[in-house]
């Protein structure tokens, strides 16, 4: 049986001064950036006793909460690993060779878009959209970092130097 | 002397800062304002007469938009739209990074015209690592100046601004999908009317700009009447950022006078890789008409002109093919990006663009008819002008645009199963 | 303003929408994501109508009218539109009419005859959702759903409990629930209605019987005093399904789910349904004819042996008015002043300044007139599902409420003060020091739990006299779907028909039952649940010589006591009728036919009534009586002075029960309700935590 989900000092700490950016009674806007706060506790993901908790915090209905999460594609509701990659392969990048380097990075972590290693040390996360970095593609972000102008070599060399912390 | 407006920064050491932000003339328009305690109507007045459009894509009037606002006292709201997602886009995020107090200032002024208190700047999720942190630096220096906050500069004005982050969605960008993403729900487009400025966030009037829009705020400001004016043409008055990608030597953000010869603005970019001949540019973000090459070289970069060979100035993110590329993978590549970011609301938009996608996948692997290209017209006109917003648009453009310039690619990749360039 | 609709001049007010005039001028419109009573969306594009001028299409669900406008909504521009909107509806939509229970009634379907192609160009896959349990009366068949969002909007807007959600995005949007078996609100089927196609659908009736060959007949709701009209509809003499009827002063488009499911309790296994009376000990059938004299004599006796003051007469407030007309005739009639249908009640000293009939104090439409409104001793969401609509309607808008409630204070609606009250501290909290009124018009009403306090008649006093120094009227809430007529019929031992006072003065049920009477005559009421207090009641039983039960369900209580059980009809076999709150007399016709040996319940009092040539009436000549003595009545004005109410309870005394009343187990028919009491279980099971955390994860599979 799971855990219920404690909100701790130091992560209300952090909500507050979310909450504090909107007025008095639209606590609700806080819940995208909550989300991504105890996602990021949470080591990427979110779950339902999370939900739970965000939701008595703010008080914000479960299923608004859930709604949100299910709709932006940078809240994960399924367990993916710790490391997110995430390879631009849209139009501007795709003209400069993504496609190779996520073929590469694929056949390198022995894992599809979508997946995770079995390791769980790597996400490979299915980048449909386009990371605004259109003059420095081929790219991709780790953990939200910016690599541009990827070549295979670059690409061995940054995976090298992810830790496992 | 090329004249900067929202990248004047870009190349100077600590591009970020506060001191080299004030080093430039930073914050003098806003010190100003608040001194004089600017009529709210002479500053609108001013952004109309420069002739500023909107930078978002629309290409809306910036001081027109802004006179929507009620005069009436009562809450009301500045949004800048740093969601910056549109394929071949990629100027606000340098823009936020490396001139971030630009759009503080530009914020403020909005603000201060419109009569806002409040004024949020929404950056995408993904610019969570740099921007995010940039950007919500420049607004503690700020603050910590007083330029920012209660009582501004001993006034008595009141003004704060706050960054949030968004959590990945293309739609959001659509400004009243945005102010639902404000508000904590999903990002679903708003039936307009009413419009923002009547009833926006939290159902109060509200201004939402680009950040380019608000980072050239400052300069007109402090200019002279008819400056801004003068550097663009008629209709396209002043500057645009340029964002150059795809096959070209130096891709780049490049800051030009509107009405400036696309070739100029390709020498700019270091012209076309290894000298290949020029086939097809997207002159406005990917969910603009594709135009011909050869028809692009002979246009300038105008609203009018670009407008007048079947496409659209949009975000300026210019997107350039050499004769090398495919143009069945690159449609198919941005059908399923619209189809993707479909927020799921209307349904041509969420039913259409799927259906577009799937049948472009059907011809890439070779399992293509003939009638798949008429069906694939035949649905983008179903969803054209058919949606809440205008996402189902820029996924129908695409599609039309590049079935009519290159009817006989698609033709040979549907016959012969493989694409007529590889 | 003046508008053209296929070139037809029309009138328009300002803000008004296409189709809203449309539908008011009955021009056809299709639809599915509006609805009158939702707010609009205008995503579904269904609606898409020609508007001269414009180059698109537009929304005729959101497209205000403006002066001069043209609209053609048969244009081919418009056919074209609708038809191409149908056809991406059908992409993803399962072509199973045949096995769904929507078939024959379903939007999708209808318009797709009539718009669209009969089939779609689109060849690929169809998107699949996998289904859920989410509830014992809603089963889901979500590859069906068309996104209309109905159904997220209901919860949204109308019960403000929010079930159903909206998930992902795009092609993969979803309808869903947080937690599985989650959809448990008192007004959760609603939806099933609101759902154009077959995606949500009424569980209990699955697979019963196909549309087309129903009959449908209305009746009124029997589960509580507000009123709801409802429509049965009936398959092989059998009620298989119930919907709303529409009733814009009452119901307006939306039944509580314990009206829609209510009537399953009348094919209880326990129902009554032969005619028994006891022999040395044992309870043996006899002759249906013979019924009425067997118990004729048995008053009769009675009467004789133990004389009219040793005898108590209970009638529920679930019967009908036909009913409790002929009840007090007979009884009052015979000589006996023991009378009443008040049976949770415990403290009476408030009785002779109770207004004639209790009612709201308005009509249900114009409650929106008052700035403030009052709750006391009343859970609204639980008790009276269907007016927590409108008060949450009235709460989004101008009208404060405030809620002071022994219990549950947690409504769907916004409350602006609520507190908990005990029985005898109410005027600490009644102070306008404590909370700030609103300027304008204040309505207290009072619920139930005040009647069953043991200290009602101060509760009233103190109510009274806070309410007169504000000036704020009182309306009251009742126990039963027709309590009102036990008031105004005289089932009361201190009044007549029609409010006027007796020459004697009978006891109360309370007194009834606590001073141990030698015979009692029930009728329509269960003593394992519908007393102050059963101990006291069944000790009663003990001790009496002779029990008279009519009754629609054959209880161990009854069957240990009864000498005599007169089966029944419920309100779905007879005629009958009832007065709801706001004072309106509603009448029905029997929905089905009553099993062969049960008897009719108004016949069977006018057979008594006639065999002691007390008088001979036909259901109009009661309804015209009943009409009579309504008549001149009006129950929009505040009620009498209760401040002169004598209250010397002593609290310290009396024995406080719970007072809460659960959903679904207001009266004896929605008890034996199978679907209900499913609810009821799944509720206690999601309260209990530990059980729904058993799994953190939230979604099992990637999409895309
Ligand atoms: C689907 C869609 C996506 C959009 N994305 C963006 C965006 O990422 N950034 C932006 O500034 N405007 C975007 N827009 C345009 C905005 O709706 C809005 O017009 C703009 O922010 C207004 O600012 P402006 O007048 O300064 O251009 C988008 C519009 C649509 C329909
Ligand atoms: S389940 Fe029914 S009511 Fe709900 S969105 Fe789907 S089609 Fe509409
Ligand atoms: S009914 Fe108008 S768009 Fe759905």
């Amino acid at each position: 049986m799971s855990q219920e989900f404690i909100i701790n000092e130091e992560l209300a700490g952090l909500i507050n001064d979310v909450v504090k950016k909107f007025p008095l009674d639209k606590k609700r806007s806080a819940v995208i950036e909550s989300l991504l706060i105890l996602q990021h506790h949470n080591r990427g993901f979110i779950t339902k006793n999370i939900i739970k908790a965000l939701s008595d915090y703010l008080s914000v209905s479960e299923i608004d909460i859930y709604e949100v999460a299910t709709f932006y594609t940078m809240i994960n509701t399924v367990p993916v690993g710790k490391n997110v990659i995430a390879v631009c392969n849209n139009v501007s990048c795709m003209l400069r060779g993504s496609d190779q380097i996520l073929s590469y990075i694929e056949n390198k972590l022995k894992i599809k878009v979508g997946e995770s290693t079995s390791d769980n040390k790597f996400y490979l996360k299915d980048e449909i959209e386009c990371l605004a970095a259109c003059n420095g593609g081929p790219m991709m972000q780790i953990n939200h970092k910016n690599y541009e102008n990827l070549t295979l070599e670059k690409v061995d060399q940054i995976l090298e130097n992810i830790n496992d912390d | 002397m090329t004249i900067k407006l929202c990248t004047d920064t870009f190349d100077l050491k600590d591009p970020g800062s506060l001191k080299t932000y004030l080093d430039n003339n930073g914050y003098l328009a806003w010190k100003n304002i608040v001194k004089e305690q600017t009529p709210k109507s002479k500053i609108i007045e001013k952004i109309k007469d420069s002739g500023l459009r909107g930078k978002g894509g629309a290409g809306f009037l910036t001081g027109l938009k802004w006179s929507f606002i009620p005069l009436m006292d009562g809450q009301k709201y500045l949004v800048c739209n740093s969601d910056e997602s549109e394929p071949g886009t990629c100027k606000d995020r340098d823009i936020l990074r490396y001139n971030p107090h630009a759009v503080i200032e530009g914020m403020l002024i909005a603000s201060y015209a419109i009569g806002a208190s409040v004024g949020y700047n929404y950056l995408r999720g993904e610019f969570m690592d740099e921007q995010w942190k940039v950007f919500n630096d420049a607004l503690s220096e700020a603050y910590e100046e007083k330029l920012i906050g209660e009582n501004i500069l001993s006034s008595n004005i009141t003004i704060d601004l706050h960054a949030l982050i968004g959590a990945g969605a293309y739609i959001v960008g659509e400004e009243t999908a945005m102010l639902e993403s404000i508000e904590g729900k999903r990002g679903m487009p708003r039936i307009k009317p009413p419009f923002p400025a009547i009833k926006g966030l939290y159902d109060k009037p509200t201004i939402i700009n680009n950040t380019e829009t608000l980072a050239s705020v400052p300069k007109i400001m402090l200019n002279e009447p008819g400056w801004y004016k003068s550097l663009g043409v008629d209709d396209s008055e002043g500057m645009k950022i340029f964002c150059m990608s795809g096959h070209i030597n130096n891709p780049g953000n490049f800051e030009i006078a509107l009405g400036t010869p696309f070739s100029d603005l390709l020498d700019l970019a270091g012209g076309i890789f290894n000298q290949k001949n020029i086939k097809a540019v997207i002159p406005g973000g990917s969910s603009v008409p594709v135009v011909k090459g050869e028809v692009m070289m002979k246009v300038n970069m105008d609203y009018d002109s670009i407008t007048e060979v079947g496409s659209m100035l949009g975000s300026g993110g210019v997107i350039v093919m050499d004769e090398s590329t495919c143009m069945v993978s690159v449609l198919h590549r941005i059908s399923r990006f619209y189809y993707s970011e479909s927020c799921g609301q209307c349904t041509p938009c969420r039913e259409g663009t799927g259906w577009l996608y799937k049948i472009l996948t059907n011809i890439i692997s070779g399992n293509g008819t003939q009638n798949d290209l008429h069906q694939l017209e035949r649905i983008a006109t179903q969803i054209e002008g058919h949606c809440i917003c205008a996402l189902g648009d820029a996924a129908a453009m695409p599609v039309r645009s590049f079935l009519k310039n290159f009817w006989s690619e698609f033709e040979y990749y549907v016959d012969k199963k493989e694409s007529m360039v590889s | 303003m003046k508008v053209f609709i296929n070139d037809k001049e029309y009138n328009a007010n300002p803000d008004e929408t296409i189709i809203e005039l449309c539908d008011k001028v009955g021009i056809h419109i299709p639809r599915f994501c509006y609805h009158k009573h939702l707010s609009v969306v205008a995503s579904c594009r269904m609606c898409l109508v020609d508007v001269e001028g414009v180059k698109y299409a537009q929304p005729a669900c959101s497209t205000p009218l403006r002066d001069e406008m043209r609209v053609s909504t048969g244009s081919e521009k418009t056919k074209i539109a609708q038809k191409n909107s149908m056809e991406f509806l059908l992409i993803n939509h399962p072509l199973d009419c045949p096995i769904c229970d929507q078939g024959g009634e379903c939007e999708l379907q209808d318009i797709s005859l009539e718009h669209g192609d009969d089939h779609s160009q689109y060849m690929q896959f169809k998107r699949v959702v996998v289904d859920k349990d989410i509830s014992p009366l809603i089963s889901t068949d979500m590859t069906r759903c068309i996104h209309c969002s109905r159904c997220v909007r209901f919860g949204e807007e109308i019960s403000n409990v929010k079930e159903l959600g909206l998930l992902n995005r795009g092609e993969d949007m979803k309808i869903d629930v947080f937690i599985e078996e989650g959809v448990s609100s008192e007004l959760s089927a609603n939806m099933i209605d609101l759902c154009p196609v077959g995606a949500l659908n009424n569980k209990p009736y699955r697979y019963k019987a196909r549309t087309w060959d129903l009959k449908q007949i209305c009746g009124i709701s029997p589960h509580d005093c507000i009123g709801s009209n409802i429509n049965y509809h009936i398959y092989n003499n059998k009620i298989v399904r119930a919907v709303p009827s529409e009733n814009s002063e009452i119901n307006q488009t939306w039944l509580s789910d314990r009206d829609r499911f209510g009537y399953e309790g009348i094919y209880a296994k326990d129902r009554a349904e032969k005619t028994l009376i006891k022999v040395d000990g044992k309870l043996v059938e006899i002759d249906f004819d013979s019924m009425s004299h067997q118990v004729n004599d048995l008053i009769s006796k009675n009467i004789k042996e133990y004389g009219q003051e040793n005898i108590g007469c209970l009638i529920s407030g679930q019967s009908t008015s036909e009913e409790h007309f002929l009840f007090q005739k007979i009884f009052k009639k015979l000589g006996i002043t023991n009378i009443d249908h008040r049976t949770k009640e415990s403290d009476f000293s408030y009785q002779d300044s109770y207004p004639i009939m209790p009612s709201l104090g308005c009509n249900l439409n114009d409650l929106k007139k008052y700035k403030n409104i009052i709750l006391v001793g009343v859970n609204v969401k639980t008790e009276y599902p269907v007016l927590s609509i409108r008060l949450n309607a009235l709460a989004k808008n101008n009208t404060k409420v405030y809620s002071f409630n022994f219990n549950s204070l947690e409504e769907n609606f916004s409350l602006h003060h609520k507190q908990i009250i005990t029985h005898d501290n109410i005027d600490l909290f009644l102070n306008t020091s404590n909370f700030s009124l609103e300027n304008g018009e204040t309505l207290f009403i009072i619920g139930p739990s005040v009647s069953r306090s043991p200290n009602q008649s101060s509760i009233l006093r103190k109510i009274s006299e806070f309410s007169s120094s504000i000036d704020a009227n009182i309306g009251f809430l009742t126990e039963f779907c027709n309590s009102t007529s036990g008031w105004l019929l005289g089932n009361l031992p201190h009044r007549e028909l029609g409010g006027g006072k007796p020459r004697q003065i009978g006891k109360n049920s309370y007194e009834m039952i606590k001073s141990h009477l030698s015979s009692y005559i029930f009728y329509n009421l269960e003593p394992e649940f519908d007393f102050f207090n059963k101990q006291d009641l069944e000790h009663a039983l003990d001790t009496s010589k002779c029990n008279i039960f009519f009754t629609s369900y054959i209880t161990p209580i009854i069957e240990k006591y009864a000498d005599i059980i007169i089966p029944i009809t419920t309100f779905a076999e007879t005629d009958g009728g009832y007065i709801n709150i706001e004072g309106t007399y509603q009448t029905f016709q029997p929905i089905v036919q009553p099993s062969k040996n049960i008897h009719v319940g108004w016949s069977i009092l006018n057979d008594i009534l006639k065999l002691n040539n007390l008088g001979d009436y036909s259901i109009d000549e009661i309804r015209g009586e009943l009409a009579e003595s309504l008549d001149g009545l009006n129950f929009s004005t505040p009620v009498s002075d209760m401040s002169d109410i004598n209250s010397n309870n002593d609290m310290e005394n009396v024995i406080v029960h719970d007072l809460s009343r659960e959903t679904n187990e207001t009266d004896l028919i929605v008890r034996r309700s199978e679907s209900l009491r499913q609810v009821s279980l799944m509720n206690k099971k999601i309260n209990n935590k530990n059980i729904i955390s058993q799994s953190d994860n939230l979604q099992t599979n990637v999409t895309k």
